[in-house]
């Protein structure tokens, strides 16, 4: 379920994030949904298995921004530290990143569904 | 007959001596000749490269026409390559135009840390690429406001960098430092480059100034190039009364060291932020600390100095004891790496979240920016780093500071004022659009720069009071939108205030922002409290 205290324990800094939604806690909460629900993950995942690095880089940037603001800390920092290899276009293996990033969205969505 | 075989003999004589003169100069024009084909044909082959680079990219960005990415890239690299081809023009006209005398320079202000940043600017992607450690250095400057041709200055730094760079094997080492001597009203700008690279001979140390001179032909080497750079840097450097001497053996490296007289004038800076700051300045560097001080010292601008995190700490807690805090960080070397310096900036962020903390590093800010910002580090100083550069660092980082001191947090009341929000993604929109909508104003929104441009191009004069624009966005980004509104003809196309929207505060994506016409930045993620002073001050 989703709560200030289920998000905080999945590593949100739920302050921040609802200090930019004015406080409202219901339209905090929405936008988490649809944060969650952004199939700019799976995106991310086929263009990397694609080697599409240019993809790869729009995506990460994207999700990036919208994570940064709703400060949802576990998928931002990993995303964020991919950006910045992806921006040059970097040809590495991107799994360290890709593995808690797919873990961690697979927990937020749990808490979303319930 | 007297004299007369004596006649003959001298006759004879100056017969020979005009026949050896003139078979000497054929022999010179012959070498002339040949030096010229010589050219001709290396200046052919590096022309031909970077053409040959523009035309295959410019069919590659057709190629991928649609694949925004791939066509920017290829874009840039042809901005290179005509660039490295228009340079190699100026110079064949450079020669042409010192020869016949047509050299006019120019007499105008210039700050020294602008030259020297651009100079870096310019070498270091190729020093880079050879993994060559370069290091710059400018000691004991007093003199930074200089009155010459900068231009001229930078291509004399420039040419002579990248004969290092280039006659240096990968992995070398290139030294570059700039010195002031005082001459009566003028002063000696010295500017020595030392490197570990192949080195000269004698024999071509005596005429490496000579056109068309090269240690070796660019055809076979790889080294590309005109055979005039160091001829035209002497003939600068001449006409700027100035000498240059170089030192060199084969194997040993390079050191050239010039030196040009300059007149120079006081540098004006706005100080009057900075009267009431005080500042704790974290440096272990002896020398660093002492340039601090000198620059600190000289603008009274109160400071405390800490050789390291835990002095740092101490300075900390005893100034909130003593109820005089700091009101801005400087942070520069830690002794221990840059770990300690973002373990530091993170204690002090977590114990004062508006307190102004600016770094000074050698690194390339893009390389450090992400994790910087997850420190809590607000501004970049770039090393080597002058009063200009460390005044107007400490005035941006106060100053914004200050906005937020004044006690503001509410959204202001704009009720009647419009904005136009220029964002592609769904949910960054909607967080933009509350925060906005919480002041009353009325919120027009666009995903992307084309429909921004229409839609302001659509609007009544004066419509929109301020356009927050994203910059990386599909269609047409931020920065290609703004410039064109701003070309738009219409009265308020170049007086309507411009914002962007970045998570890049680095001074070069800040003059992006800016070239484009951009009026300021607001920084994503988005800090509520900066954005409400922004619309309260601009809107």
């Amino acid at each position: 379920m989703l709560t200030i205290d289920t998000l905080n324990g999945f590593g949100a800094n739920t302050a921040e994030g609802l200090a930019r939604c004015l406080n409202r806690e219901d339209f905090y909460f929405r936008l988490v949904r649809m944060a969650a629900a952004d199939a700019g993950f799976e995106t991310l995942k086929n263009a990397l298995d694609e080697r599409d690095l240019d993809r790869a880089f729009e995506t990460a940037h994207a999700l990036k921004g919208v994570l940064g603001n709703l400060a949802l800390t576990p998928l931002f920092e990993p995303i964020a530290e991919m950006t910045e290899h992806l921006r040059s276009r970097e040809d590495i293996d991107y799994t360290e990143w890709m593995i808690p990033i797919t873990h961690r969205i697979a927990s937020l969505r749990a808490l979303c569904d319930d | 007959m007297p004299n007369e075989p004596d006649s003959l003999v001298l006759r004879n004589e100056a017969l020979r001596r005009e026949n050896d003169e003139l078979k000497k100069q054929l022999m010179e024009a012959r070498d002339a000749n040949t030096a010229k084909e010589v050219f001709l044909s290396s200046m052919s082959h590096d022309i031909r490269t970077p053409m040959n680079a523009i035309i295959g990219l410019t069919a590659l960005a057709r190629k991928h026409i649609d694949e925004k990415e791939r066509v920017s890239d290829a874009l840039n690299k042809i901005g290179v390559a005509s660039n490295h081809l228009l340079n190699l023009i100026n110079e064949v006209l450079d020669m042409s135009r010192i020869d016949s005398g047509k050299l006019t320079l120019e007499e105008e202000p210039f700050a020294l840390s602008d030259l020297l940043h651009d100079t870096l600017v310019i070498i270091r992607p190729q020093a880079e690429s050879k993994h060559h450690t370069l290091r710059f250095g400018a000691d004991g400057i007093v003199y930074e406001g200089l009155i010459g041709d900068v231009t001229r200055l930078r291509q004399i730094f420039v040419n002579i960098a990248n004969n290092s760079v280039k006659y240096t094997n990968d992995g070398g080492e290139i030294r570059i430092n700039v010195t002031e001597e005082p001459d009566g009203d003028r002063v000696i700008l010295v500017f020595s480059c030392d490197d570990n690279g192949i080195g000269m001979s004698e024999e071509f140390l005596r005429r490496m100034f000579e056109p068309f001179e090269r240690a070796s032909n660019s055809t076979q080497s790889g080294v590309e190039g005109t055979g005039l750079g160091m001829s035209i840097v002497r003939k600068l450097i001449d006409a700027m009364n100035g000498t240059i001497t170089v030192r060199s053996a084969p194997g040993a490296g390079t050191s050239v060291r010039i030196r040009i007289p300059l007149r120079y004038e006081t540098l004006s800076l706005d100080t009057s932020a900075l009267r009431n700051a005080n500042l704790l300045v974290i440096e272990s560097s002896v020398r660093r600390r002492e340039l601090f001080r000198t620059y600190l010292d000289e603008f009274r601008i109160h400071f405390t100095l800490a050789e390291s995190p835990s002095d740092a700490i101490a300075a900390m807690t005893d100034a909130d004891f003593r109820e005089d805090p700091f009101t801005g960080v400087i942070l520069g070397t830690t002794g221990d790496g840059n770990a300690n310096i973002y373990d530091i900036a993170s204690y002090i962020r977590k114990s004062n979240p508006s307190l102004p903390i600016v770094l000074v590093s050698k690194d390339r800010w893009e390389d450090i920016q992400y994790r910087a910002n997850r420190s809590g580090i607000d501004y970049f100083i770039p090393i080597p780093f002058f009063r200009k550069s460390l005044i107007n660092g400490l005035n941006a980082a106060l100053t914004h500071s200050s906005e937020e001191s004044d006690g503001f947090g509410a959204a202001p009341d704009l009720s009647g004022k419009r904005f136009l929000l220029v964002e592609d993604n769904i949910i960054n929109m909607e967080i933009a659009t509350e925060l906005l909508a919480a002041t009353n104003a009325t919120i027009d929104r666009c995903a992307n720069g084309r429909e921004a441009v229409e839609r302001f191009a659509a609007a009544e004069p004066n419509a929109y009071d301020l356009i927050l624009m994203d910059i990386q966005m599909p269609i047409m980004d931020g920065y290609t939108a703004t410039r064109a509104i701003r070309a738009l003809d219409r009265p308020d196309a170049k007086s309507v205030r411009i914002f962007a929207m970045t998570a890049n505060i680095f001074a070069e994506d800040i003059a992006k922002a800016r070239a484009a016409g951009m009026d300021g930045h607001i920084a994503k993620p988005i800090d509520v409290t900066k954005l409400m002073q922004t619309l309260r001050r601009f809107a």
